[in-house]
């Protein structure tokens, strides 16, 4: 088991900096809580401090570069912000053996730890937020095994109902979203946004707020995004399976503050075509 | 060891911002090496993307994250979706590396050196063995670069390799670029470890460019190929009954005519030298 608890040291040492520093420091302190023979201690001690601690460093920029190949757009708000964000990010995300994919992984990861340091107001870069959430879909939905099976499940649903589906049998039937589709809403045109930073300009653009559909194309490496308003927005939220479309115009009318048929008939033809519309793109389905 | 590999060539390593100068060049190009790992999670449609891709060329499928000298068994599941997309690729062969990227709660993610020493070697030799219960197709070990050797080995790196590939009876992808990298770093003759290895058992070859930084060579695969590294070429394709080239680009993309010039080079040593 020695040679096994020497590389559990090893990794241990070079991906947490203060067990490394510890270890650099004092090797046989660190390698007393090892169960290791007198003759690994004895190598671990010997290695050399200047070419380990080389290694140790490209494995955390390592790490964040492949993270950031999720996030090309992100990368360039990041340089923004400076700072000692690899380390931290290291430090408070060890990295830990996963059954997936390792850069869909550690972009996940670091979307979280980005995520975090924005919504605690740590990170104040205007337009963080936005192109971090825009391309976290576009990576998310667009890689994620689970959003690939049920965009091709929606789409395989929908082709056996399309053709019955009158506005009576969406009525009476409740929309649901899958779980590659989703409705994001941004501080400014993110659209505008990421189209500039892509071509490595800087640019400063006033608040708009804007509403993107994301959803994976069925069978196919894609994403499609959409920008929607906030109605429909709330509308696409509101297709959680859990109610009739009825039931979700009555409640989109008294968000209008009034329940009148002619409130219900007017929101009625409006959102029908879109249902529609999402249900022959696969965004939603419909269920009894 | 099956010595009857075909020859494939000079490929190119497939990373996906290359993708529509690869297509548009599908004639200078003659296999494509594929990163496993990119693949056997991934989603269906990425994968049947790539097979179609492979429909122009030969694709073989190369590991990063097997983790061959860790001292304990290969992770199945991994090892199962490694079998199946080797199968999937048709690939003559695929490969991982000699070293260890995984200990149990720790996922190095990088190529970390082994200790050579005789337990190792049983090690790698115990794992190499699960590997071939899930398939016959060939399977490579490739030589890796480390910044710092471990301490006290009982046999120098080319006595290690030359043990595992005898005793396995494995092929070996030589990393070339790699060979060069430790030589500089670690202060020996390349050709003295060449001479050292059983180059007989050498199928495929690596070949890239280093980055200088803080006094060491790093294998970034980010700059052309250096002159030294094009010499320890001619040198094993003179000697070792290699089957193909590749060259390996991630980062600091040149112009794609940039590598088209390498393979060319390539191709010229291989046409001249095999």
């Amino acid at each position: 088991m020695s040679v096994l608890e020497m590389q559990r040291l090893l990794g241990k040492v070079l991906t947490n900096e203060d067990l490394r520093n510890a270890f650099l420091r004092d090797p046989h302190s660190v390698c007393q809580t090892y169960e290791l023979t007198p003759r690994e201690r004895e190598s671990l001690s010997l290695i050399d401090a200047n070419r380990f601690k080389i290694y140790a460093a490209s494995l955390q920029e390592g790490r964040v570069s492949l993270a950031l190949v999720a996030f090309p757009l992100t990368k360039l708000v990041l340089s923004e912000e400076g700072g000692p964000l690899v380390a931290r990010y290291c430090k408070e995300n060890p990295p830990l053996p996963v059954s997936s994919s390792p850069m869909f992984n550690e972009a996940m990861v670091f979307y979280s730890f980005l995520n975090k340091l924005v919504a605690t107001g740590e990170m104040k870069s205007k337009y963080l937020r936005d192109v971090l959430e825009y391309e976290k879909n576009l990576f998310f939905i667009g890689n994620d095994v689970e959003t690939s099976r049920s965009s091709s499940d929606f789409a395989r649903l929908n082709r056996e109902i399309i053709d019955n589906l009158t506005d009576e049998v969406m009525l009476d039937s409740k929309p649901i979203k899958g779980a590659h589709a989703e409705v994001v809403s941004f501080d400014y045109d993110v659209i505008e946004l990421a189209a500039l930073l892509a071509k490595q300009e800087m640019p400063d653009l006033e608040t708009k707020h804007t509403y993107l559909l994301f959803s994976k194309v069925p069978n196919e490496v894609g994403i499609k995004t959409s920008k929607i308003n906030k109605s429909t927005m709330r509308l696409i939220l509101m297709c959680d399976g859990t109610r009739k479309t009825e039931a979700i115009l009555s409640e989109l009318a008294r968000d209008n503050g009034t329940e009148s048929k002619d409130v219900v008939a007017r929101l009625t033809s409006a959102c029908l075509p879109i249902l529609r519309q999402l249900c022959k793109s696969s965004v939603i389905t419909f269920r009894n | 060891m099956n010595y009857s590999q075909p020859k494939v060539g000079v490929g190119l390593g497939f990373r996906t911002p290359l993708y529509q100068e690869i297509m548009n060049n599908k004639e200078s190009i003659d296999f494509l090496e594929v990163i496993t790992d990119q693949y056997i999670y991934a989603i269906p449609e990425k994968v049947e993307l790539l097979l179609e891709t492979g429909k122009h060329f030969p694709l073989i499928p190369h590991g990063v994250g097997m983790s061959i000298g860790t001292d304990m068994p290969v992770d199945a599941d991994y090892l199962q979706r490694t079998v199946d997309f080797v199968e999937k690729t048709d690939g003559p062969w695929f490969s991982d590396h000699l070293c260890f990227t995984k200990a149990p709660d720790v996922d190095i993610a990088q190529l970390t050196p082994l200790w050579f020493t005789e337990e190792m070697v049983e090690v790698v030799c115990r794992n190499v063995k699960q590997v071939k219960e899930y398939t016959d197709r060939p399977f490579l070990l490739e030589n890796i670069t480390y910044y710092f050797p471990i301490p006290l080995s009982e046999m120098t790196e080319a006595e290690f390799v030359t043990r595992i590939l005898e005793k396995t009876d494995c092929g070996m992808l030589l990393d070339v670029n790699n060979v060069h990298i430790n030589s500089v770093n670690l202060g020996f003759d390349p050709y003295e470890f060449l001479n050292s290895i059983p180059l007989e058992r050498v199928t495929q070859v690596h070949i890239a460019g280093g980055t200088r930084m803080q006094g060491v060579i790093l294998d970034t695969h980010g700059s052309a190929v250096s002159k030294e590294v094009w010499d320890i070429l001619k040198f094993v394709v003179r000697n070792a009954p290699v089957k193909g080239i590749l060259l390996e680009r991630d980062q600091n993309y040149p112009t794609f005519q940039d590598l088209l010039d390498e393979l060319n080079i390539a191709r010229n040593i291989f046409n001249q030298y095999s």
